[in-house]
């Protein structure tokens, strides 16, 4: 506030003061000028009844002497007595008519403002009344008026300036008593924010004590008390509005945090929700999203809108299960649950997306693999009976090749006493190609002995036969036996392929079944050999890099080649049973399917491939690190 | 193959007549002398007189007696004189803490069907080395 301000025009400011001092003045002014006009009324009827008795004193004092000089007839005595009397106050005119028409006169005739006075003269003489003229007197009211002018001009004054200055008092009175206060009081309270916390106001140099307080003193306590408990009112509401804010932050953040897609629709069918799953899938904010047509921003939503409007009939979720997808040439199943909205006014559906697309593969695998453990149980009870007669035709084709080429002094012997000679026997078998006949018999029992055999790796096994491996080594061996594996050398050359050792010496033995693991690793290497050897681009340096180390409480190995790689899709169904990309024949597409078998359920280990077209496959296997007993 | 001219004695117990045929003659290719029996009651019948042949081929599946138990009666029988090995159409087997302080290990277990059954014979002429 303006401080500084001088203190009149501080005083004369529009505001209570002003106008009460405008009002006074005024009042006290009409009050001035009835009082003034009475008084003057009376002065002047006291001044006119001042001078009808000096006139009535002429009657009475005057009048003899004059009777007596007119008698005697001396006109210069009457004309020095009229004189005398004009000198009374107020005297206008004074003559005697004498009854011969003459006339003695003092002061001027006049017609205005005039008290008049007529005496007739009558002379007693001898009981006879002498008429001797008459006594004409006129006394003016112009002195009157002029005291009465004279008057009215100093009461104005005087009380003009009495008034005025009262006004002044009183603006000074009042500025001091309440206007200022109430200016401070304004002051403080347009200085006061909800947001601080301000002392209680009081007036400056106030007594404090309850008796002396005046209604001001009582408003400022009164405001102070009502401001402390509406600024109480507002910390609450603030509160409840923080707490709400948070809440409403928790919620949104729920239900962006949720891995289903979340779309709220009203009636229309318009956006009014749009979870970040939701825009992740469809790659559209939901600042773009709220507002527009489902239908405009999940095309695949569209043929929804009739189920959102029976679950709005009919007041209940409604859901669909496994809805199938195509999205970018790749098979997508979804569950989709609709939730009418029918609380607090607000008419919608929200829209719940769950992709469960990992979930059907999932299931599809593990159906895939309980199928295979029953066919696992099957061959662990057939594989006694079908390997027995394998045995019989193995051993036995192996007799009769040891008997017919083999040319021991016994064979030669009983081959001359049958009168061919062991030559000759030779000859014949090679000619009529014989030993690969014998050769394709034993080959065909063999991949039946190795059919059932990978059918019993199906089966679960207890961890009878599991101990404490060092995978390197372990790796290492098998990498030795894929270089002299038969069937590999068939496909390709292993010794062209170029190994790249990675190997933690710090990583500690796994708990696992070395034959298994081995088939395992054997498995992974044939497969990255033959997707090497069989691309199209032809790699021109193929290269295992092999990788063991410790990862938290297992030991983890990587299997990496830098083959054609594969896309997601087939990325994706590598492990499931009787998958393959090869040709038909060249594998029984068993080999992934039975290592990840092997791993997830017999090792309580993991198994993944991470690959991209063009960049190599690399397959990651984990096994539990043997268990130190305490 | 031996260290005499006196051919080395095998034992081959086995209830499938075409593999312990077979086997047999097999064996016999190899110049060992061979004897061929169907069940453990039999080889506990048969085989009595020391010394018993050097290395006995037993199915570990038999009707009566197990191979296990006919494995563990020849050894009270004949002590080390006699070298086992195991041929078995069972895909879990593996020797216990019995066998293997008997000299049978993982190296003496055969599964059928053998793709190469030089591989047993190889083991026959090296446990018949060991025999005393």
């Amino acid at each position: 506030m303006a401080e500084a301000e001088p203190t009149i025009s501080r005083l004369l400011r529009p505001g209570i003061g002003r106008h009460m001092a405008i009002w006074i003045l005024i009042f006290s002014s009409l009050i001035t000028l009835l009082i003034t006009a009475i008084q003057l009324r009376m002065d002047y009827e006291r001044d006119v009844s001042l001078i009808h008795a000096r006139l009535s004193e002429i009657r009475s004092i005057h009048l003899e002497s004059i009777l007596n000089s007119l008698w005697l007839a001396n006109h210069d005595l009457v004309r020095i007595h009229l004189e005398g009397l004009m000198r009374l106050p107020d005297m206008q005119y004074i003559a005697v008519d004498l009854e011969d028409g003459g006339r003695i006169a003092a002061g001027r005739p006049s017609e205005e403002h005039l008290i008049r006075l007529e005496i007739p003269l009558h002379y007693h003489y001898r009981q006879e009344e002498v008429p001797l003229g008459t006594l004409r007197a006129a006394a003016t009211l112009e002195g009157v008026y002029h005291r009465l002018m004279d008057k009215v001009s100093v009461i104005l004054v005087s009380q003009g300036i009495k008034t005025f200055l009262v006004s002044l008092f009183i603006l000074a009175l009042f500025y001091r008593l309440v206007g200022g206060r109430l200016q401070a009081f304004a002051a403080h309270t347009r200085s006061l924010t909800l947001k601080d916390d301000p002392l209680p106001f009081h007036f400056t140099g106030r007594a404090k004590h309850l008796e002396s307080l005046d209604e001001l003193d009582q408003l400022a306590a009164a405001f102070n008390e009502s401001w402390s408990r509406q600024r109480a009112d507002f910390q609450k509401l603030r509160e409840t509005e923080q707490e709400l804010l948070h809440l409403r932050n928790l919620l949104a953040n729920v239900i962006d945090s949720m891995p289903s897609v979340l779309i709220g629709v009203d009636l229309e069918g318009r956006v009014i929700q749009w979870n970040r799953k939701a825009a992740e899938n469809v790659g559209l904010p939901s600042t773009e999203a709220l507002g527009r047509p489902l239908s405009e921003v999940y095309p695949l939503l569209s043929g929804q809108m009739e189920r959102i409007q029976q679950a709005l009939v009919k007041r209940t979720g409604l859901r669909e299960e496994k809805i199938v997808w195509r999205v970018n040439d790749e098979i997508r199943f979804s569950d989709v649950t609709i939730y009418p909205l029918v609380t607090n006014g607000t008419e919608g559906a929200v829209i719940r997306v769950d992709d469960i697309t990992e979930r059907v593969r999932i299931e599809e695998m593990m159906i895939q693999a309980e199928k295979m453990l029953s066919v696992g149980g099957l061959a662990a009870g057939m594989a006694h009976e079908i390997n027995n007669p394998l045995a019989g035709i193995l051993v036995n084709v192996q007799v009769i090749n040891q008997r017919l080429m083999d040319g021991s002094p016994k064979n030669r012997r009983i081959a001359e006493q049958c009168g061919l000679p062991f030559e000759a026997l030779s000859r014949y078998l090679e000619q009529r190609g014989v030993v690969p006949l014998i050769q394709a018999v034993a080959d065909s029992c063999g991949r039946a002995a190795r059919i059932v055999e990978n059918m019993l790796n199906f089966s679960r096994k207890g961890g009878v036969d599991a101990a404490p491996q060092n995978l390197a080594h372990l790796l290492d061996q098998t990498l030795e036996l894929a270089a002299n594996d038969y069937d590999l050398k068939k496909h390709y050359d292993f010794r062209h392929i170029r190994i790249v050792r990675e190997y933690d010496p710090a990583t500690p033995p796994a708990l696992c079944v070395g034959n298994n693991i081995q088939q395992v690793f054997l498995n992974i290497l044939k497969n990255g050999a033959q997707a090497m050897a069989h691309s199209d681009a032809g790699i021109l340096d193929p290269c295992f890099t092999l990788r063991v180390r410790p990862d938290g409480r297992m030991v983890r190995v990587e299997i990496a080649d830098n083959g054609p790689g594969m896309d997601e899709a087939v990325r994706k169904r590598v492990f499931e049973p009787f998958f393959t990309t090869k040709e038909v024949g060249s594998g029984t597409g068993l080999g992934l399917s039975i290592s990840y078998f092997i791993i997830t359920e017999n090792h309580m280990g993991t198994l993944e491939v991470d690959s991209k077209p063009g960049q190599g496959a690399t397959l990651i296997l984990c096994l539990p690190m043997e268990e130190k007993i305490p | 193959m031996t260290h005499s001219n006196a051919p080395v004695r095998v034992l081959v117990v086995d209830d499938d007549a075409v593999i312990r045929e077979g086997l047999k003659a097999f064996l016999e290719d190899l110049d060992y002398e061979v004897t061929a029996l169907e069940s453990g009651e039999a080889a506990m019948r048969e085989i009595t007189e020391a010394p018993p042949p050097r290395v006995a081929v037993i199915d570990l599946r038999l009707p009566g007696m197990s191979g296990e138990q006919l494995i563990l009666a020849l050894r009270q029988r004949f002590h080390a004189a006699m070298r086992f090995v195991i041929f078995t159409g069972s895909v879990r087997f593996y020797p216990d803490k019995t066998l293997q302080q008997i000299g049978i290990g993982p190296e003496e277990v055969f599964r059928k069907p053998l793709y190469d059954a030089h591989r047993i014979g190889r083991k026959i002429a090296q446990l018949a080395q060991l025999a005393p």
